[in-house]
């Protein structure tokens, strides 16, 4: 029999990755390269951050597929701002919206019981949609100031990490502690799993999922702000098709669809695995197409394997 | 006396209005009246209508095969995908030189295969049907464009009757129109009057009850599945063969890596197909695809960008579900 931590879902994950990044490392030693293990670190983190808002809501039983837009649409909001305000205003503004987003996505799915999927998939289409039509479907580039404090801080360098990174790992822990060590965490847990019980129990079901809402798209809104003051510039099609990244590295990680059952290091992990994949395909030169084919084929396999596996126990 | 009459119109009125297809009919009247009343001489020509009967009908086929799949509890969001490649399997086979019923035959068994897929695969592991067919229409949009690449392509193939059916006119109507309408009559038929119609109201009713009565739940939604996929496909082939140059983006707008699945779930869902199943009336989205395009039309006859219909196609999903809802 194995020992009990290694069939935990951060073993099962963090397996997965060394796997992935081994053979990619041996089989390609550009792969191994400074250049590209930071370019690995920095995608990582920011497909990472987003990852982790998305697996404390899958754990809740609901699911955003806004998340790639909203984390587009932020990069649009902040070029705007930051022209007509200072830098942090404009962050905190950015910020903000992305809140209001999540809040408006957890209080019509909360409120009108309408179906997570059916509000956020308005979402998507909406928040994207509304880039495009700002953007005049165009690229826009942005000539304001770029040296600043809040670039430093989010997309910056501390030593030989991208600080991204860095942000990525301390928000992993922070949200592995208030998954399994707060008050949130245990009923963020309860409402996944059962939410009749959850509410017999006095759990507060509605706070909870909308609370869990906001966190998802706050996370999307910090992880494009992030991007954009590492690349400075906006774009309809940013991150298209990330929606599907996200759900694959959250469930790399253990998490459930159907909720109740959640990892943050795993869902950390899960991003590290997804974007190795990415970096390995195009060191390779298999065109960027065929990656989100795999990451499909992947989030197919391991979802189906999962669920197998709680069906057993 | 006078307040008898007046009742009795008012009850009429609202026997009317509990039709389904009626408050659609009424929707898409104001949409054409309003567009009319602000653009007379763009909007009452033939040459407007016949086009929007064109993009209803490209459309209005994923919508039927959509709203069954809706009806059965179920949701496909690989449509564009698979409406892409049929349309690419037609092109590639009939250029190569293949008589074009084969062509048309292979582009419809893959269609079919692929919604089979979808089904066993949602079936069997229980994983959401949002995520199965997210997963399977960015696997199969990744192969098509590593296949293709960016390059346009156009149908060479011969001419046969089958393309002379969907691209001609007949008096005023566009051929392809004349085959959305047989469809929706065709499945208002399939849903209403047979035992398999029955089964998909049912098990997309309430599910356990339907499995009580002994309904093969399964078995029912498999099936519509694999028609949801098939509609898709077959829209691929009547647009492929009248279009002038494809690309592997076919079927969704460039840049923003979706299109007519959201557009097909959004007519749905405005034709009063209810997103939790047991509820749907073909005939209601037929008349919703003709209010959609000429909405979608109508916005740019009012001097909006063309990029505005996207969020605003997201913008009347969500309104229309709350409302549907709000009725509920």
């Amino acid at each position: 029999m194995l020992p009990k931590w290694l069939k935990s879902n951060e073993a099962i994950s963090l397996l997965l990755f060394l796997i992935c990044f081994g053979t990619f490392s041996i089989m390609e030693s550009a792969f191994f390269s400074p250049g590209s293990l930071t370019n690995l670190a920095i995608l990582s983190s920011e497909v990472g951050l987003i990852t982790l808002g998305e697996a404390i809501l899958l754990t809740a039983g609901e699911l955003d597929l806004s998340v790639a837009s909203v984390f587009a649409l932020s990069s649009y909001i902040f070029l705007g701002l930051a022209y007509k305000t200072s830098i942090p205003l404009a962050f905190f503004l950015t910020l903000m919206c992305g809140l209001s987003i999540g809040f408006i996505n957890g209080y019509l799915t909360v409120r009108s019981k309408i179906p997570s999927f059916i509000t956020t998939l308005g979402g998507l289409i909406l928040w994207r949609g509304l880039l495009g039509a700002l953007s005049r479907g165009e690229s826009i580039m942005y000539y304001g100031e770029k040296t600043t404090l809040l670039s430093k801080v989010v997309a910056g360098n501390v030593g030989f990490f991208p600080s991204v990174f860095l942000w990525f790992i301390g928000l992993a822990i922070l949200f592995t502690i208030l998954l399994n060590r707060t008050k949130f965490g245990n009923h963020v847990l309860a409402v996944g799993a059962n939410v009749i019980v959850a509410r017999n129990m006095g759990v507060p079901v509605e706070r909870v999922k909308i609370l869990s809402f906001i966190i998802c798209s706050l996370m999307a809104t910090f992880a494009g702000c992030a991007y954009f003051n590492r690349r400075f510039f906006s774009a309809t099609q940013i991150f298209v098709g990330g929606e599907l990244q996200v759900v694959a590295a959250a469930v790399i990680g253990g998490t459930l669809l159907g909720g109740g059952m959640g990892s943050m290091l795993g869902a950390a992990l899960g991003a590290l695995t997804v974007l190795a994949i990415q970096q390995g395909l195009a060191i390779y030169g298999i065109p960027v197409e065929l990656y989100n084919s795999a990451v499909g084929v992947i989030l197919l396999v391991l979802a189906a394997v999962y669920h197998q596996y709680r069906k057993i126990g | 006396m006078e307040m008898s009459r007046l009742s009795g119109l008012n009850v009429r009125i609202a026997s009317l209005w509990s039709h389904l297809e009626f408050r659609v009919l009424m929707v898409t009247a104001l949409v054409v009246v309003t567009l009319g009343s602000r653009s007379p001489g763009k909007v009452f020509t033939e040459g407007f209508w016949e086009g929007i009967f064109r993009m209803a009908s490209d459309l209005g086929f994923l919508c039927i095969g959509e709203s069954l799949l809706l009806a059965a509890g179920e949701v496909d969001l690989s449509i564009a995908s698979v409406y892409a490649w049929a349309a690419y399997i037609v092109l590639t086979l009939a250029n190569g030189g293949s008589p074009f019923p084969i062509a048309l035959i292979t582009a419809l068994v893959f269609s079919a295969s692929v919604g089979l897929v979808n089904g066993i695969v949602r079936l069997k592991t229980s994983v959401h049907p949002v995520i199965v067919t997210l997963a399977s229409a960015w696997g199969l949009r990744g192969v098509l464009l590593t296949l293709f690449g960016e390059k346009f392509s156009k149908y060479q193939g011969e001419k046969s009757i089958f393309i002379d059916a969907v691209t001609g006119k007949v008096a005023f109507f566009p051929s392809v129109f004349l085959w959305f309408i047989g469809l929706a009559i065709l499945f208002t038929i399939l849903l209403n009057r047979t035992k398999f119609g029955n089964h998909v109201l049912a098990v997309g009713g309430d599910v356990t009850v339907a499995r009580n009565m002994g309904v093969p739940v399964e078995r029912v939604k498999i099936l519509s599945y694999i028609i949801c996929s098939l509609m898709a496909g077959f829209a691929g082939c009547a647009h492929v063969v009248g279009a002038a140059l494809v690309m592997p983006t076919l079927g969704t707008d460039i840049g923003y890596g979706f299109g007519k699945e959201f557009e097909a779930i959004c007519v749905s869902v405005m034709a009063g197909t209810s997103i939790f199943g047991g509820i749907a009336s073909m005939i209601a989205v037929l008349i919703a695809s003709i209010a959609y395009s000429t909405f979608r039309s109508g916005l740019i006859l009012m001097g909006l960008p063309g990029y505005w219909y996207i969020p605003v196609s997201g913008l009347l999903l969500i309104i229309f579900v709350i409302i549907h809802q709000i009725r509920r």
